[in-house]
């Protein structure tokens, strides 16, 4: 059923000299990246540096204003609406605050993408959503509604909802936003064990360094729209890239400015000059 | 400032070119990918209730008070020129041909296009249609399409159901209050009512309001701005666009209808 190519390359998505625009505003300049398959990928920048703009063109739901995303060596530009939705299928994205369905439970999310997507009996679609909400240990929320969930929770549930068609890459967008040090620690383990269990590639796109460092293999870091660094933690921990540094430091001023471009402040202020 | 109100005016008609076409655009799409919605009739009849079933409450009742009113006004002036039995009549040609479909296009606009541009305006801005589609589910397919078809089968049916419920709000105060005799009062509705001049362009009427009505619920609720604030605004406009769509789409209709015949 499934179109599979059988290209098995060792990235399992390729940016080649991608340029995104929205408007006037380059938000991705001539981007060559590559996420090596079977890792855990994390995409570092701080906010409007095109990271979801990242995800978005892998998910081909952004298309590129210039250059070739590839995903498993097929170009997501050059496929049909059908050949697309096939590649999704084997995509998974959690998003950062989870978009689950809101007027349906816990159960009824982790068992949505089963139902579309195959004919199953009922029997056979429930113990597989039990078994996704059990891998990510919330077997017994199942009848809660989302409304009822804490974020880490929501964020769990996305996940399980997530792998439930066993996809070959996961993309994570800001996992670890708003949780508390515990829930952050709980989504890290599973995004870590997930990934060597079921033989996954994962992106992630996040800010919080400390974190994902400990659980990552790659990482790229993206400033302005470019990528300006890349390489495993041990090597982005010694880097003497200043923007890298700036991150990691968490230096409020640096080569990132603390302010928006301005007009001149006095001038702003009426004090002339 | 001259200057100022042309780059305005430019803009204006601009963004209206768009909407045009990108609503366009959009019901084209609804109805081209409209066949899982008929594939699979579990998605299409929820849709029927969260628009129809649901509007029940506010059509019955509203339908039973325009009939009362109806029935009220039209006897105290039927009453000045002998023809008070005639009253029967006068409620049921204003209610098939132009009450029962307007009043319950503008109610239906009220209550279910609205929710329907708000429940797509709030998935948009909670990622909830986006998740879906990185399921590989076409949120046009599974979502958007069977509320469309779900509201445009329901509409003619609830300006049936106002329809029918203003023309015995008008019976039980005409004929069981104040008095006037039952039998002349549906036997000069049945000689004056014609099922094809009056009740068939009644429901041609209603089923172009639901077209129109659920066209801009949803392309408002898909076109909005993924903020609390755009989708309040897009809410406010369904409302807007809808009641000044129908009342315009019912004056060409009527003219077309009605008369020269």
């Amino acid at each position: 059923m499934d179109e599979k190519p059988t290209n098995k390359s060792n990235s399992m998505i390729e940016f080649e000299s991608v340029t995104f625009c929205y408007g006037a505003r380059k938000i991705l300049d001539n981007v060559s990246v590559s996420v090596p398959t079977g890792k855990i990928t994390a995409i570092f920048g701080g906010s409007g540096t095109g990271k979801t703009t990242f995800l978005k063109l892998v998910g081909g739901q952004l298309a590129p204003s210039h250059g070739t995303v590839k995903f498993d060596g097929q170009s997501i530009g050059g496929m049909s609406y059908k050949q697309l939705y096939a590649a999704r299928r084997r995509m998974g994205m959690l998003y950062q605050f989870g978009a689950l369905f809101t007027d349906l439970s816990v159960f009824e999310n982790v068992i949505f993408p089963l139902r579309e997507h195959t004919d199953l009996p009922e029997q056979i679609l429930r113990d597989l959503a039990i078994m996704k909400l059990d891998a990510v240990g919330l077997r017994g929320a199942r009848d809660l509604m989302t409304s009822e969930l804490s974020g880490g929770m929501a964020r769990r549930v996305a996940l399980a909802r997530a792998i439930a068609l066993d996809p070959e890459l996961i993309m994570y967008d800001e996992p670890f936003t708003g949780l508390d040090p515990v829930a952050t620690a709980v989504i890290a383990n599973l995004i870590s064990k997930l990934n060597d269990a079921l033989g996954l590639t994962s992106v992630l796109v996040t800010h919080d360094l400390e974190v994902s460092l400990n659980i990552v293999d790659y990482c790229i870091f993206f400033a302005a729209g470019s990528v300006v660094g890349q390489g495993t933690p041990d090597e982005i921990r010694q880097s003497d890239n200043p923007l890298i540094k700036q991150f990691i430091n968490g230096e409020i001023d640096g080569p990132v400015p603390l302010h928006y471009p301005a007009s001149d402040y006095r001038s702003d202020l009426g004090l002339g000059g | 400032m001259f200057q100022r109100g042309v780059v305005a005016i430019g803009r204006l008609t601009v963004n209206g070119i768009w909407k045009i076409g990108a609503g366009t655009a959009f019901i084209g799409n609804v109805i081209a990918r409209s066949k899982m919605t008929f594939a699979r009739p579990r998605l299409f009849i929820n849709e029927i209730y969260f628009a129809g079933t649901l509007s029940l409450i506010i059509i019955v009742v509203s339908g039973l008070f325009v009939g009362l009113v109806l029935g009220l006004q039209g006897y105290e002036t039927l009453k000045r020129y002998g023809s008070a039995e005639a009253v029967g009549t006068l409620v049921a040609l204003s209610l098939v041909r132009e009450l029962g479909p307007v009043v319950a296009a503008l109610l239906f606009a009220s209550r279910a296009g609205s929710a329907m541009t708000a429940k797509i305006g709030i998935m948009k801005s909670s990622d909830q249609l986006s998740a879906m589609e990185m399921m590989a589910v076409d949120p046009f397919q599974r979502v958007i399409t069977p509320m469309f078809w779900g509201g445009f089968f329901s509409m003619p049916l609830l300006a049936a159901i106002f329809s029918a419920m203003g023309i015995l709000g008008g019976y039980l105060i005409t004929v069981v209050v104040i008095g006037v005799d039952g039998g002349a009062f549906w036997s000069q509705m049945q000689a004056s009512v014609d099922f094809q001049g009056d009740i068939l362009n009644g429901i041609y009427k209603s089923i172009v309001f639901g077209f129109a009505v659920n066209a801009i619920a949803l392309f408002e609720g898909f076109d909005c701005l993924p903020t609390a604030e755009g989708v309040s605004r897009a809410v406010t406009r369904t409302v807007v666009t809808s009641a000044l769509a129908i009342l315009a789409l019912d004056f060409v209709l009527t003219a077309f209808m009605f008369t020269g015949a």
